[in-house]
């Protein structure tokens, strides 16, 4: 279907208002520069419609679309992330607009939009963008609808049909959401997010602590059945580091010093002991990239789908998290520990460095009866007045970083402290590890869950003692209110925080009150919309539909009526065609072939009808279509229909006709 | 082959009873025909794309897109098959003219509520409407050559539309029962138009009709032939009148079928019109006999081409 040059106007503006709409989240989502692409080729579009500009030939477009990924690997982007993908989909349906010359190209932009719509669902899939997604999808019907009537559709007109067909359809969206079944992945995905993860990552220097304090960003939120437990309680396991290189701390193999091998080898788990305080709660994890579960000390059972229980008592994902995801597990307040391992890696010191940490560890150790004794007259040490808290201490680099903390600058956070005590117990023989997590957390304003966010991370030690692992923590020591209250309620050194003094914690109450209501919507929105489940779905056919084999029915009948309609089509498309196929496709081309020399012969009437026509006008043709017509028509209308003999002389006939057409 | 032969046979003739001839029709469910085109498929293909995604990224937000998407372009079918439903169309005039030159023939279609899109598509051409409503009242004509002369009826015509979305078209066949009248070729096959059959073949009935035409009549004036006199009506109401002579120069003739008796039916016609066409550019006047019909003598535009529909018509069985 062609359409008139102010037609092609009227579709290109909405056209060009469909790439507006994309253009903002690819704005956010992706590198800025890749919405040039399109304000290039619009402009150009609108250039070459008025008539201005010409349109690009076949190379230049081939040229630049098979350059595109080299391009963009030069970018910046990595060839395995979900990005690249998803900024290669997005130039190539810009670049669509420099093609638009018939009314399936036009449709073509708008189906693409909607793709591409679908497509940063995979980078962000918040509230906000969700939204948007709804109505930017509804621009795109509007673009559909203005395409087939471009000038007699006003806008308005044109918006209430799309409006009216997106709201008619959500129950039924949601409808299907609700029932129709989810299958497992169809193939291994290893395409990930290239966004830089902020949070804890494998390995841990005390700057790495810091930094993340600045940081308000949602970690996760756990919700408690019953009683939360008191904030000193709320020690959040992430990480178990062994290996000291001198400058950071890592998590180590039983075999080699591998940093970032999970220590998966099986071990007994945790069981609670009687009458202890027992505390079962639901995690919702926003994705982290790493493979971390940060779970409640002392964990005694994690259930989750892909999630697996390491040796150091932690669980962690089969793969890295790149979704939403929740868990459910408890805890217990004492545990009975039983054939625990672990203690060789738990010793190793470098060899050189920190002579002075070294010789007051000894010195501790001479003085104690125990090693228990030992441990707490360390934690002692840390009481004194000399040492402080705070978040900026000054760089403490080197060999000698641990002797510089300990008698020169005496002034450090979490980190800093773990670290050294950790160093001390090493350095007498007692099997220690530094520990990474979170402490506490925002309660919400009903009391029910609680919300992590990356500025409770923390840094404390474990120490074994006794055949278990004990925790402790010298920040207990140095600064007690951390562990009671959030870190910028009370701080020693409060000018190095940026202080948060609307959300949550200062400021009006009313203000408080929306913050907490959105965080629940926020919250509502990632478990039931997000991490909608097939539990979540076999509760709702158990409840309220009848059995679970209804499931399967509802897939069959779907998938069979997709195929039914789809055979149906191409049945249909091939009888439409039929006529240009086999013995009348002969009559067919020779139509064709007439037509190239007489383009006004009209189609009802027959071969002969056209021999007549022309034998004044074109003898040469009369005579080849009047010697074809006598050897096709008793092919098909006489008796002798299947005799090849008259078939292969029609065709040569046939033949004829288009070598003596052929121009 | 025969099996595809005789399905469509089958096929067109289940259609002919849904969309049969007729001067008005309002569209409704019989006779709307809806199925979703390459384009519907290809963005059912599309939606099978992100469900496919969604599924492997366990993204709970591109699954429910896709869900969406299939509820719109169900829904869209109901949007596309309401945009021609309640659609009128009716027959109007259709034109006259020789075999070979393209004869109009003109339709309406309207509608009560706003309806965008349609596409009109005779057997040559598109016809595009942008909007059918209340205040805009598509008038079309399509223009058809003939090939046989005669009452030849107005080519089918389908009307479809893919308003809104393009995913689904609904279309119906219209066949307005209205007839163009295809005239007879004025072809020259060497009969010579015997004048003198004239008197001897000059029926009772004719004279009758020649005589009563009173409207070719005025005053006896002294000087008139006695033949010209109109003696009928004397004898009833004692009024001389004579029938006007025609004017000077002004040849008079019938042309009858009996003259071209020894050619076949459609060269007799084609002589007659022959005929026809040389008296009219010479300004002659004429009567024309057709056996069981009389056109009176005359001349001018408005008789030649009445007198060319009769000879169009002649065989037809039910005469308009």
């Amino acid at each position: 279907m062609q359409l008139t040059t102010p037609q092609w106007q009227r579709v290109l503006m909405l056209l060009q208002g469909v790439q507006l709409m994309l253009a903002i989240p690819a704005f956010l989502l992706l590198p800025f520069w890749v919405v040039i692409v399109p304000l290039i080729s619009g402009a150009w579009q609108w250039g070459v419609l008025q008539g201005r500009l010409r349109t690009w030939s076949v190379w230049p477009k081939l040229a630049v679309l098979l350059a595109l990924p080299t391009l963009l690997v030069l970018a910046g982007f990595h060839p395995t992330s979900l990005e690249f993908y998803v900024a290669l989909a997005y130039i190539g349906g810009a670049l669509k607009l420099l093609e638009m010359r018939t009314y399936r190209d036009a449709l073509l932009v708008v189906l693409m939009a909607l793709f591409l719509l679908a497509c940063f669902f995979l980078l962000n899939q918040g509230i906000a963008y969700a939204v948007y997604a709804t109505i930017g999808s509804t621009i795109c019907l509007v673009a559909l609808a203005a395409l087939h009537a471009p000038i007699g559709l006003k806008f308005v007109d044109g918006w209430r049909i799309a409006v009216r067909a997106s709201l008619v359809t959500a129950p039924f969206m949601i409808a299907l959401f609700m029932l129709f079944p989810r299958l497992d992945p169809l193939w291994r995905m290893p395409l990930t997010s290239d966004v830089a993860r902020t949070g804890i990552s494998s390995t841990m220097a005390p700057g790495d602590i810091a930094q993340l304090v600045q940081s308000d960003e949602l970690v996760f939120r756990a919700q408690f059945e019953g009683e939360m437990p008191n904030p000193e309680d709320l020690y959040w396991r992430v990480m178990t580091l062994d290996y000291y290189n001198g400058e950071r701390w890592y998590q180590s193999a039983e075999r080699g010093n591998l940093p970032g091998r999970q220590n998966l080898q099986p071990s007994e788990p945790l069981v609670a002991e009687t009458g202890t305080e027992r505390w079962a709660y639901e995690l919702t994890l926003a994705p982290t990239g790493q493979r971390w579960v940060p779970t409640l000390e002392h964990l005694i059972a994690g259930y989750g789908a892909n999630a697996v229980r390491t040796a150091d008592q932690r669980l962690v994902w089969r793969s890295a998290l790149n979704r939403a995801d929740r868990l459910t597990a408890q805890a217990a307040s004492t545990v009975v520990w039983r054939n625990q391992e672990q203690q060789r890696s738990a010793l190793r010191l470098p060899s050189t460095g920190n002579q002075r940490t070294r010789a007051l560890a000894d010195e501790l150790r001479q003085a104690s009866a125990n090693d228990e004794e030992f441990a707490w007259r360390v934690m002692r040490l840390f009481a004194a007045d000399e040492f402080s808290y705070t978040l900026q201490p000054g760089t403490m680099t080197g060999r000698d970083s641990i002797d510089e903390f300990l008698f020169t600058h005496q002034a450090g956070f979490c980190a800093h402290y773990a670290e050294a005590f950790v160093y001390m117990m090493r350095a007498a023989g007692v099997p220690a590890r530094v520990v990474v997590g979170y402490l506490g957390g925002q309660r919400s304003a009903d009391g029910r869950y609680l919300r992590v966010r990356q500025r409770e991370a923390h840094a404390w030690a474990e120490v074994w003692l006794n055949d278990a692992w004990l925790r402790f923590d010298p920040t207990s020591m140095v600064a007690p209110n951390r562990l009671e209250f959030q870190l910028d309620d009370r701080v020693v050194d409060a000018s190095a925080l940026p202080r948060n003094e609307w959300l949550g914690e200062g400021g009006p109450v009313w203000l408080q009150r929306l913050y907490w209501q959105w965080d629940g919507v926020q919250y509502n929105w990632q478990r039931w919309v997000l991490n909608f489940s097939e539990q979540d779905q076999a509760r709702i056919w158990q409840q309220w539909l009848l059995s679970e084999s209804v499931k399967s029915v509802v897939v069959f009948t779907s998938f069979a009526f997709l195929s039914l309609f789809g055979s149906w089509y191409i049945v249909l498309q091939i009888a439409k065609n039929k006529y240009k196929w086999g013995v009348r496709g002969l009559e067919y081309r020779a139509r064709k072939y007439c037509r190239r020399r007489a383009p006004d012969l009209a189609d009802f009437e027959g071969l002969n009808g056209w021999a007549e026509r022309l034998k004044e006008r074109d003898p040469d043709l009369s005579a080849a279509l009047s010697s074809f017509a006598a050897a096709y028509l008793p092919l098909v209308y006489g008796r002798d229909a299947s005799d090849p003999q008259l078939y292969r002389s029609a065709r040569q006939q046939l033949q004829n006709l288009e070598r003596i057409t052929r121009r | 082959m025969a099996f595809s032969v005789a399905f469509q046979q089958h096929f067109q003739a289940w259609m002919q009873r849904r969309t049969p001839a007729s001067r008005h029709v309002k569209l409704g469910q019989r006779q709307i025909f809806i199925l979703p085109n390459r384009y519907g498929m290809s963005f059912l293909a599309l939606v099978l794309l992100i469900f496919v995604l969604g599924t492997n990224y366990q993204n709970n937000l591109m699954l429910g897109f896709a869900f969406w998407l299939v509820a719109i372009f169900v829904f869209s079918i109901l949007l596309t098959f309401q945009n021609l439903s309640g659609i009128e169309l009716r027959a109007g005039a259709s034109g006259r003219d020789f075999i070979g030159q393209p004869i109009p023939h003109h339709w309406h279609i309207e509608g009560k509520r706003e309806h965008y899109g349609l596409r009109v598509l005779t057997q040559d051409e598109v016809i595009f409407l942008e909007k059918v409503g209340p205040t805009a009242i598509g008038e079309i004509t399509t223009e058809v050559v003939y090939t046989h002369r005669g009452r030849q009826p107005a080519p089918r015509l389908r009307v479809e539309t893919r308003f809104p979305f393009g995913w689904v078209t609904a279309w119906t066949w219209f066949q307005p029962d209205q007839y163009a009248i295809v005239w007879p070729l004025p072809l020259d096959h060497q009969a010579i138009p015997n004048t003198d059959v004239e008197g001897r073949l000059e029926t009772l009935q004719q004279r009758r009709q020649s005589q009563s035409d009173l409207d070719q009549a005025r005053p006896y004036q002294s000087g008139d032939t006695p033949r010209r006199v109109l003696w009928r009506q004397y004898a009833r109401r004692g009024v001389l009148l004579v029938k006007t002579p025609p004017p000077d120069g002004l040849l008079t003739q019938t042309f009858s079928l009996h003259q071209v008796e020894h050619l076949a039916l459609e060269q007799g016609l084609e002589q007659l019109s022959c005929w026809m066409a040389e008296a009219f550019e010479a300004e002659q006047a004429w009567a024309l006999d057709l056996g069981d019909e009389f056109i009176p003598l005359s001349c001018g535009i408005e008789h030649f081409q009445h007198c060319l529909s009769r000879l169009a018509l002649m065989g037809d069985q039910d005469d308009v």
